[in-house]
């Protein structure tokens, strides 16, 4: 491809990779003729590039200056019901063609599953809206360090704090090119920035670590530098008083960032792989009612400069709006064209993960949860795996607030919460309007009642 | 030929890169001011293949080629890669990484090979066997494990075999190449029994070739994936609060690698950020507590001939009889601290920057009995298999969920409980290490570890061990 990032802006990286885009489109065509040729009776293909940069700053100088220039390429083959699929990083005419040749090599081994095959012919995406996904900036790499340098400074004005992790800035654009053998060629080109940074305070229980990020289709949208350097002093200083916290079953509160972990449980377990494998908690569940009444969550894949949007799923499906769950009462799972035909239902143009989940919300704040629960834990932090989708059992670490008397006391740490995600899902006792939008699950604040908790 | 000349003329078979031109590139790149530079050229492929149902309907082909170009002057870095071995994408990546500084005095390199000793195969694990002899082996173990137990309702089975070659060439002489085999088995049973059912997960690992594969015993990697899941179908509530704990020997290493493993990383010791910082020569551990890293294990999954920075992978014991003795470094961390570096610079792919990275990391045997540290439990939980950690390095908080676990109750191991996550402080549990058994072992080759984004292929191995007291996040208080 011959092009060097360095000293080019991101929107001068996009110009170029215009270009990109009109060879990948070539070559993709030039792969479905390979693959027909090769014998196939269907195929699809994807083809990727990223460029952009991301820089670490730390103590107020440059530390990791990173050109970013990423491209992929995979493809899979369907002969008679087999299949075999390729991923490569040479996007070129030989890449491609190694690319058909093994497909088609490793495909004659596998054995036909009667529901192989792409989406229905009928279900490709027709219409690709413009979601406003796409928005090269002009910042250049001095730009940026500077951005980075307030945001740490910011981060550091608090007293107790005394050592910086430093800040990281990316921008990256993205090319993503989606084609198969029913004429279906779509693209998406996505930008995407961040600015994050982290801090080290002490108290009298040791060295303590917090950090923000924000993150943003357009640089335009992202919190202000001073902001994000300000919001980690804030939460770091929220840390230094520190006490215990109590054994026994609590109501807790989870924070937007902790309360979305909980939706994609809940999401996986709704997932059609997880339900054809019967390796879910909520297996059959669809039309019972798995949340309180009073929950709404919706779908939409339409959401401008959102994280989760799109068109079309990976299999060129055309993607839609709907419900999830009405008035507690699961709607609809997230199948691709093969889980559904293996449960004998029908696409949700959920290949590739889901789209912008809307978890609808109460008139309440996070203080007002707080309130309401009286007595328990404020979640901020979870660390571990410690979930099982098959039983719905849960056990994590968390660390985060201990709350009495309706008000916040204290920090605590070192402790577990656990219990039973089906249970969980059913005890949500409010959700709040606080909600995070920095990723394709959107929700604010949550209250559960009943947990377990354990500490030292 | 030697392994670098053969790396090298396999990796630019077609291309118009060489050795001395990758030599030429380092030292036109020291025309720029900098203390030090690599270039890291990587070609890797992999192939995958899953049962399902009875049947290999998945299989898929990855092929990744690339090379990277690292600048450091000071404590800045400088980062650029590309995807093709070419002469003009070098040059391209070469310029955008000395972008970090300024044109200098140029400078001549003596380079020189490393020297270090093989601990695996350096053969291209893919063309070793038929792929018909792989389905075959796949379906045979699917029939074999649905006879271990009438509950068994689906097999789930993915077979991995990968090899990467790589070459590096620095601006301190040094030029390396490797050849690393790896083979990955998993086998996911679901049981189903009175309407519950359950899931267990076992497998194995390690840089050896399909023979090699083919002569072990899976039946008995399948054998604990039911046994597990079967035994998990009884589990009781597991209890909360504070409790002793006795560890199985193998995979419960997890407690080791996120304990003290990440906390002893270079990175995070220069930068003050780790509960270990400035801690060398200070009791960290019970007395009973030796821990070593060791790339040069034979065959195991953690295992490197060289690092990604051409240093060879030696033994660092990081505690003896509880004494901190010594981080893992990458050459700039090193480099910074003023100390060597250890064979731990790692990275997971040419567009990837290395970083001080675990290999093998185990605690050596101590002299009790497995069955004498049972006894000593009053009421506790034994755990031997785990899901996997996490750690918090800067305030040492740790936590591993145990994926299969039991009650200890007057000295015996009775109800298996449901899974659970055990948290502690990394500086604090290891000093509750109050019995270490004469078992030691690495786990069966299943691990991968992440750090900032990056996964690289570990092994981790501990004995039989006893924590005094430390927190189990179960539902029953």
């Amino acid at each position: 491809m011959g092009l060097s990032s360095q000293n080019l802006n991101l929107a001068q990286l996009a110009e170029q990779q215009i270009l990109t885009k009109d060879k990948y489109t070539e070559l993709v065509k030039y792969g479905l003729q390979l693959a027909k040729e090769n014998g196939a009776d269907e195929a699809e293909l994807w083809c990727y590039n990223t460029v952009g940069n991301s820089i670490d700053i730390r103590n107020q100088q440059l530390e990791t200056l990173e050109f970013n220039q990423d491209s992929s390429l995979s493809l899979t083959l369907y002969f008679n019901q087999s299949k075999g699929s390729v991923s490569i990083n040479d996007v070129t005419k030989l890449g491609i063609e190694k690319g058909v040749k093994a497909a088609a090599d490793i495909a004659r081994f596998t054995q036909p599953d009667p529901f192989a095959g792409l989406a229905p012919e009928d279900r490709m995406a027709k219409e690709i809206k413009d979601l406003d996904l796409f928005h090269p900036s002009q910042m250049s790499i001095d730009d940026y360090i500077e951005q980075a340098v307030v945001a740490e400074a910011a981060a550091k004005k608090h007293p107790a704090i005394k050592q910086s992790e430093g800040a990281t800035i990316y921008g990256h654009c993205s090319v993503g090119i989606c084609a198969n053998s029913h004429g279906f060629i779509a693209s998406k080109n996505t930008s995407r920035y961040s600015l994050s940074t982290s801090m080290i305070a002490n108290n009298d229980h040791g060295m303590l670590k917090d950090s923000f990020y924000t993150v943003g289709r357009d640089y335009q949208d992202l919190l202000s530098a001073e902001a994000v350097g300000q919001e980690v002093s804030q939460r770091l200083a929220a840390r230094l008083t520190q006490g215990d916290a109590k054994s026994g079953k609590y109501p807790v509160v989870f924070s937007p960032e902790t309360a979305r972990t909980i939706w994609g449980h809940m999401l996986s377990a709704i997932k059609g792989g997880a339900l054809y494998q019967k390796s879910s908690f909520l297996l059959d569940k669809k039309g019972q009612q798995i949340l309180p009444s009073d929950i709404q969550i919706h779908e939409d894949p339409f959401l401008l400069k959102g994280f989760g949007s799109g068109c079309y799923d990976s299999e060129g499906v055309a993607t839609y709006k709907r419900d999830i769950v009405t008035n507690g009462v699961l709607q609809d799972y997230f199948l691709s064209s093969y889980s559904a035909k293996r449960l004998g239902m029908e696409s949700t143009a959920s290949a590739g993960g889901i789209h912008n989940i809307l978890v609808a919300t109460e008139e309440l704040t996070q203080q007002d949860l707080i309130q309401k629960i009286g007595t328990g834990l404020l979640v901020t932090e979870l660390m571990g795996q410690g979930v099982n989708m098959v039983t719905g059992n849960y056990s994590r670490g968390a660390s985060g607030f201990w709350i009495e008397n309706g008000e916040v006391q204290h920090f605590v740490q070192e402790i577990t919460i656990a219990g039973n995600l089906s249970d969980m899902l059913m005890n949500i006792v409010g959700l709040a309007n606080d909600v995070d939008e920095r990723s394709s699950i959107l929700t604010g604040s949550m209250a559960i009642d009943g947990l377990t908790i354990a500490t030292q | 030929m030697s392994l670098i000349e053969s790396v090298e003329s396999n990796l630019f078979e077609s291309s118009d890169l060489s050795l001395p031109y990758l030599r030429r590139s380092i030292e036109k790149l020291h025309a720029y001011k900098l203390d030090f530079s690599d270039i890291y050229i990587q070609q890797g492929s992999m192939e995958y293949w899953q049962l399902e149902d009875g049947l290999v309907k998945d299989s898929s082909f990855n092929l990744v080629k690339g090379l990277g170009i690292r600048t450091i002057l000071g404590d800045k870095t400088g980062f650029a890669y590309a995807n093709a071995f070419e002469q003009q994408q070098l040059d391209n990546a070469l310029s955008a990484a000395a972008s970090i500084s300024r044109l200098g005095q140029s400078r001549k390199v003596n380079f020189c090979q490393a020297q270090p000793q093989d601990v695996y195969q350096h053969q291209l694990v893919m063309k070793d066997i038929g792929q018909s002899v792989k389905i075959n082996l796949l379906q045979e173990l699917d029939r074999k494990t649905r006879q271990l137990d009438e509950k068994v309702t689906q097999v789930i089975i993915g077979l991995s075999a990968a090899d990467e070659s790589i070459l590096v060439v620095a601006s301190d002489g040094i030029q390396a190449a490797d050849v690393r085999p790896m083979i990955r088995l998993n086998i996911t049973v679901v049981v189903e029994s009175n309407g519950k059912r359950e899931r267990g997960s076992a497998g194995l690992g390690g840089r050896y070739l399909w023979n090699d594969l083919i002569a072990m015993d899976l039946v008995q990697v399948a054998q604990q994936a039911v046994d597990q899941a079967v035994r998990n179908l009884d589990a009781i509530e597991a209890p909360a609060g504070s409790m002793p704990v006795v560890l199985g020997n193998g995979w419960s290493g997890v407690l080791l690698h996120e304990a003290v493993g990440h906390g002893l990383e270079g990175d995070f010791n220069r930068k003050g950020s780790s509960a270990y910082s400035d801690k060398i020569g200070q009791k960290v551990a019970s007395d009973l507590c030796t821990v070593i890293d060791d790339g040069t294990l034979q065959d195991m999954r953690g295992s490197i001939t060289v690092d990604d920075e051409g240093t060879p992978s030696q033994s660092n014991v990081l505690i003896e009889n509880g004494i901190l003795k010594g981080y893992m470094q990458d050459k700039h961390n090193a480099h910074l601290m003023g100390v060597k570096p250890t064979g731990n610079g790692r990275r997971e792919s040419y567009a990837h920057l290395p970083m001080p990275r675990m290999t093998n990391t185990f605690m050596l045997s101590g002299n009790s009995e497995k069955d004498e540290i049972i006894q000593s439990v009053d009421k506790g939980i034994y755990a031997p298999n785990f899901a996997g950690g996490q750690v918090d390095i800067t305030s040492g908080n740790f936590v591993f969920s145990a994926s299969e676990a039991y009650l200890i109750e007057n000295g015996k191991i009775t109800a298996p409980i449901k899974g659970a996550t055990l948290i502690g402080n990394g500086p604090r549990v290891l000093q509750r290490v109050s019995m270490v058994a004469n078992d030691s072992c690495l786990d069966p080759g299943i691990g991968v570890c992440g750090k900032a984004g990056q996964s690289v292929p570990v092994s981790v191995g501990q004995p039989t061990l006893k924590i005094d007291e430390i927190t189990v996040g179960g539902t029953q208080s």
